[in-house]
């Protein structure tokens, strides 16, 4: 029996609330309501290339992934007021970028008949050799593909949870559902995902 | 050898949603579980996968946004150039010397029998337009000037003031005494002026870089001049705690958030 070696773990255990030090994105975001332009500029800083992976991976696009978290951005601003004080940040923010994406996925069905619009690829994927680099990256643009074909209810909520590392609780506040449903779709879409690459070998 | 688990059990044993015996159990038989071992270390791959992003980090991508928002709102002319900060101050104390009056209630005039502590107050205020209150847990950028409003009835005695901005690692800017004071051999507090009205300090001050995070504005009057050692000496988180560093004095505190 070969041994097991390393044991796999996650790594997405971060709550993306909760930054490394400085002020919480909640008294970022009480200042925000306040309209002190530089508590946004630094919650765009810590959320603001998140959202657009989100959004890009939600639409397949990158180019209307990056569109639509400024978007996203400008809402919170325009509409800062409607944050509560007691809300936590990450769930209403992600509520904006869900809503947001669902909007634009209508809206593109609408226009081409086509759910997902495509041009993701695994650029930007590390590894240690060239030929590492090239497997490493057509394996990522698999991905995107695998994660492109999943329903969108059940892609958002994978998204939010491994790539946003959301709890389960801020996903369900986010998606509009319980916190127990939150995981049923969790784990349904990565059942999907697990049917459809198969040969995504470690 | 236990039966294999479901596939759908591996991705949630990294996911930390199963109770820790069968987590345990999981484990135990995929070490033994070549077939099981592989999915795990799959399951493990596509987790990680999805963990990386599908965007890289881009700093001009905030910049692009905060352009949009400038276009769309430009914002309000409330930073003052440095230079000007000075003279705005001095104008301002002017118009606090001829035109403001004590807070009723909270404020002995001359004359009253209480001590000089009821007789006089140091705060720091935000100076834009005005002198600005600054609320607890408000949120204060590096651009921000910083001043002294104060009051001193006193007549029996000096006074001296002390006031510090502690940044979100604990070190003290000072604003009271001002810089070029401070540099100055053994730096001390400075001479509270008596004010019969309320008043601010003619220099304002605005902080060198202050680490994020947070912390406090802290302005004390002590019936001698105290030194800024007192604050330097004392550990990092022990600096706000200035009625304990100035025992008899009066002290007046408010917590801040040091905008990045």
């Amino acid at each position: 029996m070969p041994p097991l070696g390393p044991t796999p773990r996650l790594s997405v255990a971060r709550d993306a609330g909760a930054p490394a030090q400085g002020p919480t994105d909640e008294a970022l975001m009480r200042l925000v309501r306040s309209g002190e332009r530089r508590a946004f500029e630094a919650l765009a800083g810590r959320h603001l290339h998140g959202v657009s992976s989100f959004c890009a991976r939600m639409l397949g696009s990158r180019a209307s992934g990056e569109e639509l978290a400024q978007e996203v951005f400008l809402t919170l601003w325009t509409r800062r007021e409607a944050y509560r004080e007691e809300q936590r940040f990450a769930p209403y923010l992600y509520t904006l970028a869900v809503n947001r994406c669902r909007n634009h996925q209508r809206w593109w069905r609408r226009l081409t008949d086509r759910s997902t619009q495509w041009d993701l690829d695994g650029r930007g994927v590390p590894a240690a050799t060239p030929l590492e680099t090239l497997v490493d990256a057509e394996r990522q643009a698999a991905l995107h593909r695998a994660v492109a074909r999943l329903p969108a209810r059940l892609r958002e909520a994978v998204l939010l949870r491994f790539e946003q590392g959301l709890d389960y609780q801020s996903l369900g506040e986010a998606v509009g559902c319980t916190e127990v449903n939150a995981r049923t779709r969790v784990f349904r879409g990565l059942a999907l995902l697990r049917e459809s690459t198969e040969d995504f070998a470690p | 050898m236990t039966p294999c688990p479901a596939h759908s059990e591996w991705p949630r044993l990294l996911d930390g949603v199963v109770e820790e015996r069968r987590a345990q159990h999981l484990r135990a038989h995929a070490t033994g579980c070549p077939p099981c071992a592989r999915r795990l270390a799959r399951a493990a791959a596509l987790l990680d996968a999805l963990a990386r992003p599908a965007v890289e980090p881009d700093p001009a991508r905030v910049a692009r946004l905060m352009a949009h928002l400038d276009a769309a709102n430009p914002p309000r002319p409330v930073l003052v150039p440095r230079l000007a900060i000075a003279a705005a101050a001095m104008a301002l104390a002017v118009v606090a010397w001829v035109g403001l009056r004590p807070d009723p209630g909270t404020f002995t005039p001359r004359g009253s029998s209480a001590g000089w502590p009821s007789k006089v107050h140091a705060e720091l205020r935000v100076l834009s337009d005005v002198a600005h209150p600054v609320a607890a847990d408000a949120g204060l950028s590096s651009s921000t000037a910083i001043t002294v409003w104060y009051r001193n009835v006193e007549t029996s005695r000096d006074l001296f003031v002390l006031a510090y901005l502690l940044d979100g690692v604990g070190e003290a800017h000072w604003v009271a005494p001002a810089w070029p004071e401070a540099r100055q051999g053994a730096p001390v507090a400075s001479r509270l002026p008596r004010a019969e009205g309320v008043a601010l300090f003619e220099e304002s001050f605005v902080p060198e870089s202050p680490a994020p995070g947070r912390g406090q504005l802290v302005a004390v009057i002590c019936p001698e001049p105290r030194s800024t050692g007192v604050v330097e000496a004392a550990p990092p988180p022990r600096r706000g705690d200035a009625e304990a560093l100035f025992p008899g004095c009066v002290v007046w505190r408010q917590p801040i958030v040091v905008l990045p």
